[in-house]
Order: structure tokens, then C-alpha cells, then sequence
């Protein structure tokens, strides 16, 4: 909210510090002055009100704080009227009492519509408001003023000389002042005459009771209404405005009538000795008592406030002390405070108004205890650290997928409210945002002139969501992506990779099966494995389908793993165990096998693992699938190792070993071994 | 022949030698097998036993002479020998480096690391919690009020699910979740992704990163908490960094604070950086409210603490002098190979 420093002062007998002094002295002690700004010989500060503090939504509220942090007695007149005039000609039925808890009226006549004085459009310019007439002018004046809107009516508009406080009836429409026609519905609280609405409760008034240059007699409306009801209305009109935000803050319904008093006393005419006032026992409230023991501030804040330092404080806020001890005191609350409830309530305003710069940093004493350590959170970030040592660069991705995205994904979470349709979905998973990545990228760098690098590696940790049955399943995974410029290479990079980091893991009991089922139309299914580890399915490794490659503007061959990163940390294992370096040497023998080529190399392995003895190793050396081999054949050359723990292994043992290999070997249909 | 002469000779051609060839053909002039000094120690056989001793030790001592004096040149020779392959390889030091193959980590990630380190020296445990909430951990548990204003503090997405779940606005519903599984005394913090339904600019974004923490104990005061905010600020930015409270408010804390810290390029006298004012705030903080306690049934007359929240976006640009946050999520290499 925006205040002017003059008119500020205009409350205050002794000079105010400067603007910018009183700013600094606002922001470290009450609310943040957002903005200064220099007019003519005035200043206006932007005030940044907090929700609590309805009593700030005023300048008699803003002049108590300036009161407390500066020591400066306010000075404020109150009003002072004679009311002669004969008034009553207004009923007033407030049939809602649950809705508008309060509501004050008062009629004045021989009323003269005219321009403002220069010193009240001038306020209300600095605040923001366009001056209108002497008589709805005044009415903002004083909402400015002491935070409670008012609404004045022209008496002779009522119909019926009745004002009902009801609900909208189903079809009721209003024109309101701001000229645009609001339909009501039976959830929105009005003030209507005999016959139809003049005003939207606590929001806007309307047209048809509305102050004009002919407007003679008056009727001044000042009420309290129930925030929730407000907000909701409000929302639901899409309307917001001085006074419903005032209202949903939830302001002090005791105030009502002063701030009446204070506009009859601004304008010129007679006022009605008569007061409409509605306000319910049930409604009414009292100042709160808080029992406040002194120590309280010592055992929350860490310092001790002198008693008389706390006597003034509560004082210049006006909270009354009304039963004093050497321990405790018993507090009256104004009822303008509903932010104070509670002792904490009662310390806060204490150390604000003190200084918390006086505050002492101070480092707590307790035991000296090792933090148990997030699992979770130590393999993650270890992750990271690999994946980057390995080449990788990590992203951040929005949560959000594109409507464009999600054709033909199921079960998404959709949100309510989306900025947009680029964020319309909750990502289903990560490897959408992480493959946009790759085109872009690789434009980019086009763009630049620079060379593209031959190879791209990307990954990112983060949480996606799918709806099911019991509501939202939200899962962290781990996604990479790899692009190589030599297509195929990208598998075996990706898998040598993935292995390399399994390995650092401590993973060990890893495979990955090709048989899957479990992929989904965002692989290649015939070039994607189940990544296995102890027999549980984790995740997948392999190519992207080029469709959804096309889709998302990347170019072809992207393979990539993607793994539940819970499941995955399970099966981390940081123990390790010394292996006894090798005392004999190792024989090394290749051997050269021709077979069909739909054999995989695991299966070839598996056999050699399982038929010879002391095998320490086998590696592929080379596979060869060139013309002048028998059509549907391949050679593969494995490297064998042989060496055992206790000896040295003799040539005639390992000889007679390969015999066994190869006529294990050679029982396969079509598999020979080059000799 | 005069082994005098020799010597001089021989030594004087040393001294001339040019490369290893000469020095070999020295050596086969003077020592090889039909090589001066060795015909006269072969000739000896035919001197008086006197004259053998005398001439046969005069010979051997010059050979080892000479052999020294080899020696050492070849010694010279073969160093120079590789110092002229060096000469001879040429590498331009100006031409660009090759790619080293490391990848990167997200700048957030390392503030991320280096705050869990911080804290984790000084007792914090690291909790986490779901991105996807429901209405009571976000908002009801922490005492933001229904229908209040209060709740506009926190810009909702709302999900499209049967139950009634939002994207959380803040870490704090951590604070309550692990305050129902863990008794007091309580140290974590816990950082995380959270989202605001806003308009994205150059320091707003619809995700972003909070730290939260969260210390409950039977005597824990605001003075703890300042000292706490303080020393981690001073570990992460450097050991002058200071810091400043002002009053705030969030339903959640009692007494509510904002946490400032003294703007570092102007150092408080107010500069672009800063917007003039000398200080950046940093976060929000406060004393939990007993209400919360009671909300997780820990009595409040037992038990106190402070909670706080900062971003970690923040923090990082902070850190990183980056200035706009959006390059965070925009996955463009030009920004992340930086880091």
C-alpha cells in the first residue's frame, strides 16, 4: 500500500525523521518499504503489508508503528460532530448475521455535491485514487485513513426506504460503479433495496443508488464483513478492490462507527441524530487477555528486554497492561490486532519494536553427535560425481510437459491451473525434456560455426509422476542420454558406460536382458534391454525410437538408460573386500569360433564360463561378419585367460582344457572352431 | 714412443671430439685392440723388469685417463643427443588444447553439495519429501490459515487428482513430515525442488529450489538462529559475509524473520547488484510456531526452535554471478560446460 509521508506527518506534532530515514526505520522494524518516490514536496512510500496485519491497511495504522519504533506520541483529533437532523427514514435487515457481522448506517441531508478540497483529492492522488465527488471522495479519504471502507448511497435512490443485507437471488445482475454489469449468484452476499441490488457487499457499489450531482440526502454505509465470504466472492467476480482487500485481511469490526463519525465531520451537511448499528452479541468481539511471564523473551529470543523498555513498547502499540508482576504481565489486546494471540505473538512485536539488530548471534550448545547420513542423498550425489567423471553433463529440466508432449502418453497428472500449454502435464518421465536438449544443442552449436562435437552425453536426477489408482505415484529417476555421431557406437558406449558406473557403485550381480517385455513405445523394442541387477528389473537400456526422435526434433540414434534411482541405490554396496594378487603366471590362448548369427555373445560366454577350468578371464577380441564367411555366419574371437591361485598352470593341462571347450563348443548346430 | 705425447694428444682430441662417432674412434685409436696405448702395454713384455713396471703402471694410468675423460664427454653427448629431439619436435603451444572428456555438474548441484556440507559439519541431517502434496503437509499443517490471504503468499499449482494435491510452494512440509516420524532434538535440512504459479522473468521461475532447515530442542533461540544462519553464510561466501534479521511474516514462525545478508560488491552502500539498498535478502526465518508443534504433537512448552527457508537459485546466482535465472532449466551446454 502506498502512503504519503506528509500526510503521515499531518499526525504527528514533532517532525517525522526523514523519508528515507523513516524507510529504513519501517523496513527494520515493521514492513518492508518496497519503493520511495518524490512528488512535489511530498513522498511516497510503498509499503509492503504483510497478511496479518489488517490494522495496516491504514494510516492510523502505519502512524501506531511509527509511534512504537520512533518514540514520536501521535497526535490524533478525533472527530467531533453535532448531529441534530432527524434521521430514520432508512430501515436497514441484515438477514445474513453469519456474513455481514456488523453493519452501521447513519443519513445525512442538505448535502452539496461538489469538487474536493485540494488538500483531500491531493491525498487521495498520492494514494493512487481518482478524485470523484466531495462526498465518495471522503469516503475514500477515510477508508485511506482509518482502514474500514465505506459506502455511501443517495437515500432518495433507496426503494422502499429499506436496505436489505441478503444473498443474490439466482439471475440477479448488478451495474456497478467501475460500468461493467457483474452477474450474482446465491453464494454473493448484497446490500439491496426493496427490489434489487446496490451494492456487491464489501466489493462495489452499483449504479443505481449511486452518489450523482443531484444527490441530496445521504445514506452512510460502514460495515464489517467476514473475509472468507469476501475472498470467495470476490474470486469468483474477479474483482478485487480497496475494500474487499481490506476485508478478506480480516479487519476490526469495532472500528465501524468511528470511521462514520469521522466522515460526517469531513463533509458539510446535517447529520441524523438516529444510528443504524446491527451488531450481533454473537458477533461482537472484546480485547483478547494474553498472559505474558516476562522470561519469555530471554527463553525465545536469546535476550532480555529491560522491563521498563518493555512497558513503553506495549504502551506506544497501544497493548494495555492490566495486572503487572515481577514475572508475568496480563495484556489487553486492541481488538484491531488479530495477529496477536499467543505470548510468542507478544515476544515478536517486543524484539521488533527493541531492534532485532540487538539480537546477538549466538552458536548452540549440544551434544556432539555424527548426523545419520541420508542414504539417498550420499549414492546420488555419488552418482552425480561419476556420471560427470565419466563425460556426462547434468540438467535441469522443467517438472513440466508440453500438450504437445503428452499426445498419447497415459495416465498423466494434469494441472489445474497450467501457465501454459508448454507446462500442461507433469513430466511422465525424463527423457522428453532431456531428448529436446539434443537437438537444441546440436543447433546451437551449428548456428555458432562451431565444430559438433562427435558425441553428447547428457543426464539428469529428478522426480516424475503418473497417476494411479491411489492417487499420484511420484518416482526419482536417473536418465542419460547418449548421442554418437558414429550411429551404432552409441549402444556400447552407453553399456560400457552404464557397466563403468555399476562398477563405482559397487554394483555387481548386473545383466542385461534382451527377452524384455517391460519397454515401453519410447524404445526401440528389438534394441532395448531390462537392466537386471539381482534378479530385479531396474530400469532400460537402449535406442530411442526414431518416431519420437522425429517428434522431438533430435536426430536419429539416441540411446539412453533410464532407472529408478530408489531401486538402483539398494543395490549399492560400498563394502569391498582385497583380492589376493596373482603368484602364478597366467596362460593366455585365443580361440576363433564360427557360428550362426543370431547367437549372442553372452550365450557363447555363458559356455565358455561354464565347460573350462581356472578360466580367470574372457574377452571378445573381434567380431567379423564380412562377405567371404558362409552366408548367416559370424566369427567371434575370444582372448581366454587361464591361471589358478595355487600353481602354475601346465601347457599339456590347458591343452587338453581347450580340447574340452572346443567339443563343447562344437556340439552347437553350425558352430565350428577355427583351428 | 713417449706416452707423455700420447696423452696429450690423445686428451686434446678428446677435448675436440665432436659426437659420439669421434669419441668411438678415439677410443679404437688409442685403447682398441691395435690402439697405441694398448701396443705398448703389449710391447712391455720385452722391457727390463724395471722399465715393465715403471712404463706398465704409467699406461694404465693414463688409459683410466682417458677412459674418464670419455667418459664424462659422453655423458655431455647423449644429453645433447636428447636435447636435440626436443629441438627437433616441433609443438605449437599456441594451437588449441584437445577436449578433456570430464562432464559437468549443475551449478545448482554444487551449492546444493557444498550447503549439505556445511550444515552436515555442524550436526544437520539432510531429510527429503515429495514434490507432489497434499493441502494439509503444504498449508493446514503449518498454520496458513483457509480462504486467508496469508495463502496468496504462495502461488499454487493445483493437480487435476481425485484427493485434493498441489505442487509444494516450499520445503517446510518436510519440517512436519519428519517431525512426525522423529522426536526431538531435531537438526535437518532439506533442500529441494518446489513451484509458484507465476510469470517467469529474469529472477522468477515456475520450479526452483528451496533449503529448508529445521532445529528443535528444549532451549533453541532466535540468537541460535542468527548465529547458525550466520556462520553458514560466512562458510559458503566467506568469513566476512554479515548478516541481518528484519521482521516478517509466515503463519508457520513466532517470531517471523527476514534473513539479509550485506550486499558483497558494494559492500552495504548500495549498488545495481543490490537495487540500491545495500543489503539481499536472502530467505525467511523465524521460531516455529507452537501451533505446528501441536500439529506434529510435540508440546510446545517443552520444545522450541527455528526453521528457515532460502533459494538455492539464489544462492547460486549469487555465487555464480548469473543473471537470470531461467538459464538453470534452459539445458543450453553454452551455460552448464561453464560450470
Amino acid at each position: 500500500m502506498k502512503f504519503s509521508y506528509n500526510w503521515l506527518q499531518s499526525y504527528f506534532s514533532k517532525k517525522l525523521p526523514k523519508a528515507d530515514d523513516l524507510a529504513e526505520i519501517l523496513t527494520l522494524g515493521a514492513f518492508e518499504v518496497k519503493d520511495i518516490e518524490k512528488t512535489g514536496n511530498d513522498y511516497i512510500l510503498e509499503i509492503d503489508i504483510m497478511p496479518n496485519r489488517p490494522d495496516c491497511l491504514s494510516y492510523f495504522g502505519i502512524a501506531t508503528e511509527i509511534q512504537a519504533l520512533t518514540g514520536i506520541a501521535l497526535n490524533i483529533t478525533p472527530a467531533k460532530i453535532i448531529a441534530k437532523a432527524k434521521g430514520g427514514n432508512i430501515k436497514v435487515t441484515n438477514e445474513e448475521v453469519k456474513e455481514c457481522l456488523r453493519y452501521c448506517g447513519r443519513e445525512m441531508s442538505n448535502i452539496k455535491v461538489a469538487e474536493s478540497s485540494h488538500w483531500i483529492k491531493a491525498s487521495l492522488i498520492a494514494n493512487g485514487l481518482q478524485p470523484i465527488n466531495n462526498i465518495v471522495d471522503a469516503a475514500n479519504y477515510i477508508m485511506l485513513e482509518t482502514g474500514q471502507p465505506l459506502h455511501v448511497f443517495d437515500a432518495d435512490k433507496i426503494e422502499g426506504k429499506q436496505i436489505v443485507i441478503r444473498h443474490a437471488k439466482k439471475g440477479e445482475e448488478i451495474n456497478a460503479l467501475d460500468e461493467n454489469k457483474y452477474k450474482l449468484d446465491e453464494n454473493i452476499l448484497v446490500i439491496a433495496d426493496q427490489k434489487k441490488p446496490l451494492a456487491i457487499a464489501g466489493i462495489k457499489g452499483g449504479q443505481d443508488a449511486a452518489i450523482s450531482k443531484h444527490t441530496k440526502r445521504i445514506f452512510i454505509e460502514s460495515a464489517n464483513f467476514e473475509y472468507k465470504g469476501i475472498r470467495k466472492s470476490s474470486r469468483k467476480l474477479n474483482l478485487k478492490t480497496d475494500a474487499s482487500i481490506r476485508y478478506e485481511y480480516g479487519i476490526d469490526r469495532n472500528m465501524c462507527l468511528d470511521a462514520l463519525n469521522r466522515f460526517c465531520s469531513l463533509i458539510e451537511g446535517d447529520i441524523a441524530k438516529e444510528i443504524v448499528d446491527i451488531y450481533p452479541g454473537v458477533n461482537r468481539i472484546k480485547p483478547k487477555t494474553i498472559k505474558f511471564n516476562l522470561d519469555l523473551i530471554e527463553k525465545i529470543i536469546g535476550l532480555s528486554i529491560p522491563l521498563n523498555q518493555v512497558v513503553s513498547i506495549l504502551k506506544s502499540l497501544n497493548i494495555k497492561i492490566v495486572k503487572k508482576t515481577s514475572k508475568a504481565l496480563e495484556l489487553s489486546i486492541p481488538t484491531n490486532r488479530p495477529d496477536l494471540n499467543i505470548p510468542a505473538d507478544i515476544a515478536e512485536e517486543l524484539i521488533r519494536i527493541y531492534g532485532l539488530n540487538r539480537v546477538k548471534s549466538n552458536l548452540p550448545i549440544y551434544p556432539l553427535t555424527i548426523p545419520k547420513r541420508n542414504e539417498a542423498v550420499y549414492w546420488e550425489n555419488n552418482i552425480k560425481n561419476i556420471l560427470k567423471e565419466l563425460g556426462f553433463i547434468e540438467t535441469y529440466n522443467y517438472s513440466f510437459i508440453s500438450d504437445k508432449d503428452a499426445k498419447g502418453i497415459g495416465n498423466l497428472i494434469e494441472l489445474e491451473n497450467p501457465v501454459s500449454d508448454e507446462f500442461k502435464y507433469l513430466r511422465p518421465n525424463l527423457i522428453f525434456n532431456l531428448l529436446k536438449l539434443v537437438g537444441f544443442n546440436l543447433k546451437i552449436k551449428q548456428i555458432q560455426g562451431k565444430k559438433v562435437g562427435d558425441y553428447l552425453q547428457l543426464f539428469e536426477i529428478g522426480n516424475i509422476f503418473k497417476k494411479v489408482k491411489s492417487g499420484i505415484e511420484e518416482k526419482r529417476m536417473l536418465t542419460g542420454l547418449i548421442w554418437s555421431e558414429k550411429e551404432k557406437n552409441g549402444f556400447l558406449c552407453a553399456k560400457s558406460l552404464l557397466e563403468m558406473l555399476f562398477k563405482q557403485l559397487g554394483v555387481s550381480s548386473y545383466y542385461f536382458d534382451p527377452d524384455q517385455n517391460s519397454s515401453t513405445d519410447v524404445w526401440i523394442k528389438s534394441k532395448t534391454a531390462e537392466i537386471n541387477i539381482d534378479g530385479k528389473t531396474v530400469g532400460h537400456l537402449g535406442a530411442i525410437s526414431l518416431k519420437i526422435l522425429q517428434d522431438f526434433e533430435s536426430p536419429q540414434w539416441v540411446f539412453a538408460f533410464d532407472i529408478d534411482l530408489e531401486k538402483l541405490i539398494k543395490e549399492c554396496n560400498e563394502e569391498n573386500e582385497f583380492e589376493e594378487i596373482p603368484k602364478f603366471p597366467a596362460a593366455i590362448r585365443d580361440i576363433s569360433i564360427l557360428l550362426p548369427k543370431e547367437i549372442r555373445v553372452a550365450a557363447v560366454l555363458k559356455l565358455l564360463n561354464d565347460v573350462s577350468d581356472n578360466l580367470k578371464d574372457a574377452d571378445l577380441l573381434d567380431i567379423y561378419e564380412g562377405k567371404e564367411l558362409p552366408e548367416g555366419k559370424k566369427n567371434l574371437t575370444f582372448r581366454l585367460i587361464f591361471q589358478a591361485k595355487d600353481r602354475t598352470l601346465f601347457g599339456q593341462e590347458i591343452d587338453l582344457n581347450m580340447q574340452k571347450i572346443i567339443k563343447e563348443l562344437e556340439k552347437n548346430p553350425g558352430w565350428e572352431v577355427r583351428k | 714412443m713417449d706416452l707423455k705425447e700420447i696423452g696429450k694428444r690423445a686428451e686434446n682430441e678428446i677435448k675436440t671430439a665432436q659426437n659420439q662417432n669421434d669419441l668411438k674412434k678415439i677410443v679404437q685409436k688409442y685403447l682398441g685392440k691395435t690402439g697405441e696405448i694398448t701396443q705398448i702395454l703389449h710391447s712391455l713384455k720385452n722391457l727390463s723388469i724395471s722399465e715393465k713396471k715403471k712404463l706398465g703402471q704409467d699406461a694404465n694410468i693414463l688409459k683410466t685417463q682417458l677412459m674418464n675423460l670419455i667418459s664424462s664427454k659422453e655423458i655431455i653427448f647423449a644429453k645433447k643427443e636428447l636435447e636435440e629431439i626436443e629441438k627437433k619436435t616441433d609443438i605449437d603451444l599456441t594451437m588449441p588444447a584437445r577436449q578433456a572428456s570430464v562432464g559437468h555438474l549443475h551449478p545448482i548441484t554444487q551449492i546444493e553439495n557444498r550447503v549439505i556440507e556445511i550444515f552436515s559439519n555442524l550436526g544437520f541431517e539432510v531429510a527429503q519429501g515429495p514434490e507432489a502434496e497434499t493441502e494439509w503437509y503444504n498449508f493446514d499443517a503449518l498454520n496458513i490459515p483457509k480462504d486467508h490471504p496469508a495463502r496468496d503468499m504462495w502461488d499454487t499449482f493445483w493437480l487435476k487428482t481425485d484427493k485434493k494435491m498441489l505442487l509444494r510452494t516450499h520445503t517446510s512440509p518436510v519440517q512436519v513430515r519428519y517431525m512426525e516420524k522423529n522426536l526431538p532434538p531435531i537438526k535437518i535440512i532439506a533442500p529441494g525442488r518446489i513451484f509458484r504459479y507465476e510469470a517467469t522473468d529474469s529472477s522468477h521461475e515456475i520450479n526452483f529450489y528451496q533449503l529448508e532447515g529445521l532445529m528443535i530442542d528444549r532451549n533453541i533461540t532466535l540468537a541460535d538462529l542468527k548465529g547458525v544462519i550466520e556462520k553458514f553464510f560466512q562458510s559458503l561466501l566467506g568469513g566476512q559475509t554479515e548478516i541481518r534479521l528484519r521482521p516478517s511474516f509466515f503463519p508457520f514462525t513466532e517470531p517471523s524473520v527476514e534473513i539479509d545478508i550485506k550486499c558483497m560488491i558494494c559492500g552495504g552502500k548500495g549498488c545495481s547488484a543490490c537495487s540500491q539498498r545495500g543489503w539481499l535478502e536472502m530467505g525467511g526465518a523465524g521460531m516455529v510456531h507452537p501451533e505446528v508443534l501441536k500439529s506434529v504433537n510435540l508440546n510446545p512448552k517443552e520444545w522450541q526452535g527455528f526453521a528457515f527457508g532460502m533459494g538455492l537459485d539464489r544462492l547460486a546466482m549469487m555465487k555464480y554471478k548469473v543473471n537470470n535465472i531461467r538459464l538453470f532449466y534452459s539445458g543450453d551446454l553454452r551455460f552448464l560446460e561453464q560450470f
